[in-house]
């Protein structure tokens, strides 16, 4: 290509109109020539070319005029459509987080993780944690051991993931309770909205050594001041095949009261069998489908039944239950989750009855939220 | 100093394909994670990466005749890094798009664009979420069992929902002392979920390749007024 005809191709160059070759072709070219170099910076800088053949009159003015203002008003709808998608996002995967977070539910989430493998693992003891977010989500590593007379077992790490975000609808909850919010669940807001102020109830999720029988725990409500709900829900750890080394499947029972009133009946609180393993892993994934029956539960208690049906879980009937019940008060085997109103005071009494037992934990979750009254029917 | 048009136009150019390879390089690496870090399938990797090459697969599009294309590959690239803000590697996508910001502001004069390239460059950024959501379109719960022997089994995932609803995967994991380490995920991602997610942004890299070119745009009303008084 010659010098002239590169200079023709200068303005084509400037506006990206020439194909890979030509444009390969005139960069070879301005690399040496700095006459064309020089062209191509008064052609370039500014397009003008338009304005000053236009003559400035009046009507291409106001045209040009109009154009920037609609421009601009364009720019302006874009900016605020792509803000309010980033937001959308920045929700999902910032702010949900930071929701989950607050008031330490990350934390208590971790808290409740020690919990389940003390209660799946008896006498397993959690001697470290730490929360990372990682790739896609945060996870909890929990450093256990196993005590041994004097000594001690070391235990691999647990870990438990916390999804970036769980976008969840009629068909699939949540399926870890703690990332559960208004938007998570049909009838969230709803229920949410009848909270009172300042109503923070509290769910205990309690390991005791000695499991407390449902009359002390109710005699335990009843001497509260509040109008206290208390609904048990029992993991019955089944026989380990080795001394060391008690694993256990958990299994899901439960039971409920209201006010001092026994709510109890099929469609109310189902029996359900949430383990299907033998070891820490399985119980963890156990225990976030019993959360989820504790979750169906409380559903139940305030009028909606066909929420077991809607999570999947096995209903079981009253005789069960009540068999059950019977089995928490008499088998020294058996660790109870206790789910208590709210009642950090009630979560003190607790950890009395623990007395000076060092095994006993009792751990507060900021896990659901009620109002006295609500789960009569 | 001010910097001469044609290296003005070289700088552009160039900050572009350091963008580019910036861009491919951390798709790549997340591909890479997911399948080794994440435990995702070979399926899954590649779905992942390819769905994050997309800005970069605009921006090299664009550098033949389509430089408006290079501000929807810098929108794709934001959308990029706000989805792997929670993992750290996004901010690689927020100065790939920085990058192709200022490769943007090097041109001597606003890039020739369609007319309807202020809502068509948004959509299509908007469109590169379309991959993920088709990956993560249905919960597909998944526990295994591997014994001390290393027998890996499935087991059955009770508990975790399943079905048509949007989730990223929740899992845990852990370790019995006879040895047996199970995994179970909410949401492992099927075969058919990456294959469809891979269709989908080819079919993103093709709308991509059917962006006009400046040689297709029609001149800009002015132009061909003024010439008219040439």
């Amino acid at each position: 290509m010659t010098h002239d005809e590169i200079q023709d191709l200068l303005e084509a160059y400037v506006d990206d109109r020439l194909d890979r070759q030509t444009r390969r072709e005139v960069d070879n070219h301005l690399k040496t020539c700095a006459e064309c170099r020089a062209i191509l910076d008064d052609v370039a800088p500014v397009d003008l070319h338009s304005v000053a053949t236009s003559g400035f009159d009046q009507v291409s003015l106001r045209r040009m005029a109009r154009r920037s203002v609609m421009r601009t008003a364009w720019s302006t709808v874009v900016l605020l459509i792509a803000g309010f998608l980033l937001m959308t996002i920045l929700s999902a995967l910032i702010y949900q987080p930071l929701i989950v977070n607050r008031g330490g539910r990350a934390a208590d989430a971790a808290r409740a993780s020690i919990d389940v493998v003390s209660m799946i693992n008896p006498g397993v003891m959690v001697v470290d944690g730490e929360i990372q977010s990682g790739l896609w989500n945060r996870t909890i590593t929990l450093e256990t051991v196993f005590p041994v007379g004097s000594s001690h077992l070391d235990l691999d790490p647990v870990e438990v993931r916390l999804g970036a975000s769980a976008l969840t609808g009629p068909g699939g909850v949540a399926p870890w309770p703690y990332l559960l919010n208004r938007d998570d669940v049909p009838d969230a807001g709803d229920r949410l909205s009848r909270l009172g102020a300042g109503t923070v109830a509290t769910v205990q999720i309690q390991y005791v050594e000695e499991s407390i029988s449902l009359d002390q725990a109710q005699a335990i409500a009843d001497d509260t001041d509040y109008d206290t709900r208390v609904v048990w829900a029992g993991f019955t750890l089944l026989e380990s095949d080795t001394e060391s080394m008690p694993i256990a499947t958990a299994g899901y029972l439960g039971y409920g009261t209201c006010l001092g009133q026994e709510i109890f009946d099929d469609d109310l609180l189902g029996a359900t069998s949430a383990g299907f393993g033998r070891s820490v892993g399985n119980a963890l994934a156990s225990i976030t489908g019993a959360l989820h029956s504790v979750v169906a539960a409380l559903e139940n208690l305030e009028g909606h039944p066909d929420w077991i049906t809607n999570l999947t879980f096995h209903p079981g009937s009253a005789s069960d239950a009540r068999e059950a019940i019977d089995r928490l008060n008499s088998d020294p085997k058996v660790r109870t989750l206790v789910i208590t109103g709210p009642s950090d005071e009630l979560a003190l009494q607790l950890e009395e009855i623990a007395g000076n037992d060092t095994t006993a934990q009792v751990l507060a979750v900021d896990f659901y939220n009620w109002v006295p009254g609500m789960c009569g029917r | 100093m001010m910097m001469d048009t044609y290296r003005r136009i070289r700088v552009g150019r160039g900050l572009t394909w350091a963008g580019i390879l910036l861009g491919a390089a951390a798709a790549g690496t997340v591909g890479i994670l997911n399948l080794t870090i994440g435990d995702g399938s070979v399926y899954s990797a590649l779905a992942f990466a390819a769905m994050l090459a997309i800005p970069s697969i605009f921006a090299f599009i664009s550098l033949d005749r389509r430089p408006s294309l290079l501000t929807a590959a810098t929108m794709t690239a934001v959308v990029a890094g706000v989805f792997l803000i929670m993992a750290g590697i996004g901010f690689i996508y927020f100065l790939v798009a920085t990058l192709w910001y200022f490769a943007n502001g090097r041109r001597p004069r606003p890039a020739p664009a369609p007319s309807w390239a202020t809502w068509g460059r948004p959509l299509l950024a908007a469109a590169a979420l379309v991959p993920l959501l088709v990956l993560v379109a249905h919960l597909d719960p998944e526990c295994t069992v591997t014994s001390a022997d290393g027998t890996v089994t499935s087991a059955p995932a009770d508990g975790y929902p399943t079905g048509w609803s949007f989730a990223f995967g929740t899992s845990g994991s852990g370790h019995s002392g006879d040895g047996t380490t199970t995994s179970c995920t909410s949401n492992t991602i099927r075969p058919w979920e990456a294959l469809s997610s891979l269709a989908m942004t080819s079919g993103l890299a093709w709308v991509g390749t059917r962006w006009p070119t400046t040689a297709e745009l029609e001149p800009d009303a002015e132009i061909v007024r003024s010439s008219a008084f040439d």
